[in-house]
């Protein structure tokens, strides 16, 4: 199936989970807001979330520094 | 000619005469003054914000000078507070601008009368406990505020308008734990993430000052310069269950 990850496409295989995306894709830092199709996955919700065919992700560092 | 100083952000149309106004009238507190902070103090300070509050309780380290403009070896060696330092150099650039540097800690009690008198927060703390007090604050008060975060060559930002967009507790609720929290000090920091990340807060800061135009959905903002990439994220309305803007709980301000 295909997905939107960052506004790029993304390919994956089905029943892929919001955890099994962060761990096809390597992100820099521990902590992320992810936002599947605008709502907000939140964290205990990350290893139970299933992506679907078209979803749209957005993944932004939660970041402290200054 | 002094008159002309602003006449470039003037002609700008959605500033104009009225909105250059209304930055002279406005008192903005910048929130740190490290990478991001000093970065936006001067940004604010050229664009005609009539006053400027600085909180930092830290001092000038030669660690700061690789992202940090306003700053010089002499503010290093002096080893002379932040807020002082930013005070001084911010009136040598624009004299007219009001400047009032506040060398201390922003904390639980000390927070309310920081952010006091102020139409618009900035943005330029080092911590994720410092922010979500922040944060708890200006939540409590209705007072806007500008978040922006840079590590290593990442940066992000939003505008937090209570109670018309999400606050930060809306996109993460729990306060995240030292270990997920990577520093300045443990991974760097660029100095063109932390000015691009400036630059960013300052922009909507002044939009804010401007238009008072709550931005409709709400945006946060993500830049890397070392991937060159810049994203607009489309975030979601607030969350009614948010224990900080939904159910007013306000746990950092300690009780």
């Amino acid at each position: 199936m295909k997905l939107t990850v960052n506004g790029d496409p993304h390919e994956c295989g089905e029943g892929l989970t919001v955890e099994g995306l962060l761990r096809e894709k390597s992100f820099s830092f521990p902590l992320r807001v992810i936002l599947v199709n605008r709502q907000v996955v939140k964290r205990e919700q990350v290893p139970t979330t299933v992506l679907r065919d078209g979803d749209v992700v957005e993944v932004i560092h939660l970041i402290g520094g200054g | 000619m002094a008159e002309d100083r602003y006449a470039r952000q003037v002609a700008f149309p959605p500033i104009g005469d009225a909105g250059q106004e209304r930055l002279r009238a406005a008192r903005v507190l910048v929130a740190g003054c490290g990478g991001l902070g000093a970065e936006a103090a001067e940004l604010l300070a050229r664009a005609g914000v009539g006053f400027l509050r600085l909180v930092d309780r830290d001092v000038v380290e030669w660690t700061n000078l690789h992202r940090t403009a306003l700053y010089d070896e002499a503010d290093a060696r002096a080893r002379a507070p932040k807020a002082v330092a930013a005070a001084r150099h911010l009136a040598a650039i624009d004299p007219r601008v009001l400047v009032e540097p506040f060398v201390g800690t922003i904390g639980p009690a000390s927070v309310a009368t920081v952010i006091a008198g102020m139409d618009l927060v900035v943005d330029g703390l080092d911590s994720f406990p410092n922010r979500y007090l922040l944060n708890d604050a200006c939540v409590r008060a209705g007072l806007p505020w500008i978040h922006g975060a840079v590590l290593g060559a990442y940066g992000v930002s939003t505008t937090i308008v209570p109670g018309a967009t999400p606050c930060l507790r809306c996109l993460q609720p729990e306060l995240p734990a030292p270990e997920d929290a990577p520093t300045c000090v443990t991974v760097g920091v660029l100095g063109p993430a932390a000015h691009l990340t400036a630059a960013l807060e300052v922009a909507q800061a002044l939009r804010w000052l401007v238009t008072r135009e709550v931005p409709r959905p709400p945006v946060m903002v993500s830049a890397d310069v070392w991937d060159l990439t810049l994203r607009r994220v489309e975030l979601p309305p607030r969350d009614p269950d948010c224990p900080c803007c939904g159910q007013r709980r306000f746990e950092f301000l300690g009780g």
